[in-house]
């Protein structure tokens, strides 16, 4: 053990002397692939403002997220079959015959549902410090896009084991799109490519997962990676920082992302993996939140389970759509529950981005709109009965209300002023 | 411009909604429930291997014949039991009027241990059920009892259970049923036996419990370790990358 320390301690002093001899080379590479000054602009010398805290740690944990996914997506494709007679038991060929087949599996399933966990927390921050507002609308919008694909994404994955609540919950989403007019109905059938829920369906299924939302997933990344770099991070107290650069060029109130920000966050990045593997070695189906009890049992057309429940990331959506008395408006409300975040830096007037400077006014705003997230994400998971549903109402009426509020809210609310720089603390 | 067309369109739908809420208030709605008493909660201890390997054989005696473990045969555990793929039984689709008795190589994750438990040992005489007895966690079952020599008959005392709306409904099992006549095993041995059994069948559901349990604390102590090595790493550095720097000569 000690001779092994000390060879690689040797290898590495070997390695590190000779490395300034080679720099020809990475500038030969450079000249033709630029992928170490692409480096260094974006990871080592992105000027970050220096206020960044923790909340700024989930745009790094959702990246985390989504390499985790696709490593284990990998090699559960290797094992998986997407028939409707194989797949249910290909899932528990992968759990028990598979050397480790449990581990990628319960990876993947825990993956996705903490993938949510950061984004949520990720979009809180945004509204918290006023991330979409001007010059980062489009990098909001991006955002929203996101979470629709991601959203796409969880729903074609969870049809895939081909559980009971797998077969009944694509049932379900699927039939909303009889709700758009004239060709509703036919959009139905070309989604499943048959005229009821079947085999066929969890095929193409299975190809929208691996390969069409996924890569969609990847390329939007991209563009939202590319659209922060351009105009810069926002800060916790949405101070523009660009105002000020010393001679030159540097953000007087920034920092170079490495290596403060890459240390301070590596902590956090491996506080979430061992949030992550307590889930995995011992609540791997988190109380039948991540894994539901209904979806180990094999698919069945024949039998309709009891309560048919989205997983817990879809459920608020859900809880609007059945506060709605009617199905078309109810789908229409619970797509426009998503879209119209894409307008909310052209409904927010105010001129301060930071709640930490923001009026009282603001805050309640917000406190509604994340409330009654919880509240409709609560209720998604309960039958739609008695007073779960009158709740549900007034939770989607709550929600909805937010859109109508801000502009007004933040155009009479009473903000502090906002300092030229940002305050030592 | 934009911003107030929104804001009116939404004011609109806000207006519709209300209304639509208004006129939802009176729709009557009935409750439903899963589990019409209250579960027993078991202690499922896995680490226990020699009980598993008993609930193993108890299985083999009560279960296997009519319950396949399709999913389990190449486990460990199923070789020292002499499980094999030859001595479960295949159910053609429309046997037994068309609800042929499952697989049950999951039934600990789609149903819990707990209503497993408590369902197998809340059968009570119900003659006009073809097999002679109903059952409480899962009323008009197709299973006959499989416990009428181990653990008895028990019969209903409290019939007021079925009206639901007297507000009977969850309560506590034994509140409903008594034991009349006592079968081979007393009803604490019969317990036990029906314990083991959730035990085993909860190991089949997940067998990758003990190697998770095994590798589990490794990975989280040395995630803790790199955590307070990076952190520490993070602090140090952190006290003076902050300094202000030196006054421009």
């Amino acid at each position: 053990m000690f001779l092994f320390l000390l060879a690689s301690a040797f290898f590495l002093f070997v390695i590190l002397s000779v490395l300034p001899y080679f720099r020809g080379v990475g500038v030969w590479i450079d000249r033709r692939l630029p992928i170490f000054s692409f480096l260094l602009e974006h990871l080592t010398y992105y000027p970050a403002p220096k206020n960044l805290n923790m909340w700024y740690a989930f745009g790094a944990l959702a990246m985390v997220a989504c390499v985790i996914q696709f490593i284990s997506g990998i090699w559960l494709v290797m094992y998986y079959t997407p028939t409707a007679d194989q797949a249910f038991s290909s899932v528990q060929l992968i759990m028990r015959e598979v050397p480790y087949g449990w581990l990628v599996r319960y990876v993947h399933s825990t993956g996705v549902s903490m993938w949510f966990i950061v984004v949520y927390f990720h979009i809180f921050r945004g509204l918290l410090y006023g991330s979409y507002k001007t010059p980062r609308e489009l990098l909001w919008m991006s955002g929203v896009v996101l979470l629709f694909l991601l959203m796409a994404e969880a729903y074609t994955g969870y049809v895939l084991p081909w559980g009971q609540m797998s077969f009944w919950a694509s049932k379900v989403i699927i039939s909303l799109f009889s709700s758009i007019p004239v060709v509703g109905n036919d959009i139905v059938v070309w989604l499943q490519g048959d005229y009821e829920v079947s085999g066929v369906t969890l095929h193409r299924f299975f190809a929208f997962h691996v390969v069409g939302f996924s890569f969609l997933i990847l390329a939007m990344i991209f563009l939202h990676i590319i659209m922060l770099h351009s105009v810069g991070s926002n800060n916790p107290d949405g101070i523009d920082i660009m105002k000020h650069k010393d001679r030159n060029g540097w953000p007087l109130d920034a920092v170079p992302y490495y290596p403060y920000f890459v240390m301070k966050y590596i902590p956090i990045i491996l506080f979430y993996l061992l949030v992550f593997f307590i889930i995995v070695f011992y609540a791997p189906t988190f109380y039948g939140l991540f894994l539901e009890a209904e979806n180990f049992e094999r698919a069945n057309p024949l039998v309709t389970p009891l309560h048919i429940k989205p997983s817990w990331y879809l459920s608020p959506y859900y809880a609007i759509l059945r506060s709605i008395p009617d199905k078309s408006l109810g789908a229409l409300m619970m797509l426009l529950s998503i879209l119209l975040w894409l307008f909310l830096p052209w409904l927010d007037l105010s001129p301060v981005r930071s709640m930490r400077y923001r009026g009282w006014m603001s805050r309640v705003a917000l406190a509604t709109v994340v409330g009654s997230f919880v509240l409709l994400g609560y209720l998604g998971l309960q039958p739609a009965v008695g007073w779960y549903l009158v709740m549900s109402r007034v939770a989607t009426v709550l929600y909805f209300s937010f859109f109508v509020l801000i502009p007004i809210v933040s155009y009479y609310d009473h903000d502090h002023v906002v300092p030229e720089r940002i305050p030592e603390r | 411009m934009i911003m107030i067309m929104l804001s009116q369109s939404e004011f609109r739908s806000v207006n519709l909604l209300l209304f639509l809420m208004i006129a939802c208030l009176p729709v009557f709605s009935f409750a439903v429930g899963d589990a019409l008493v209250e579960l027993d909660s078991v202690k499922v201890d896995l680490s226990d291997k020699q009980r598993i390997l008993r609930g193993g054989q108890h299985f083999q005696q009560s279960c296997l014949s009519c319950h396949s473990l399709g999913d389990f045969v190449n486990d460990p555990v199923a070789k020292e039991l002499g499980l094999t793929k030859q001595q479960m039984p295949v159910w053609p689709e429309d046997s037994w009027n068309g609800h042929p008795p499952p697989d049950l190589s999951l039934i600990a994750l789609s149903m819990s241990p707990d209503w497993l438990y408590t369902y197998l040992r809340t059968y009570y005489v119900d003659r006009s059920r073809p097999t002679g007895f109903n059952n409480l966690v899962y009323p008009n079952t197709n299973m006959p009892n499989p416990f009428v020599d181990m653990q008895g008959r028990q019969v209903l005392i409290n019939p007021n259970y079925f009206d639901r709306h007297a507000g009977h409904h969850e309560q506590f099992w034994y509140r409903i049923i008594k034991l009349k006549e006592t079968g081979r095993l007393s009803p604490a041995d019969f317990d036990e036996y029906v314990d083991d059994i959730v035990l085993f069948l909860t190991y089949v559901s997940d067998p990758s419990i003990h190697i998770r349990r095994q590798i589990g604390p490794w990975v989280l102590g040395y995630l803790l370790l790199f955590i307070s090595v990076t952190y520490a790493y993070f602090k140090l550095m952190g006290r003076f990358y902050f300094k202000p720097p030196p006054p421009h000569r």
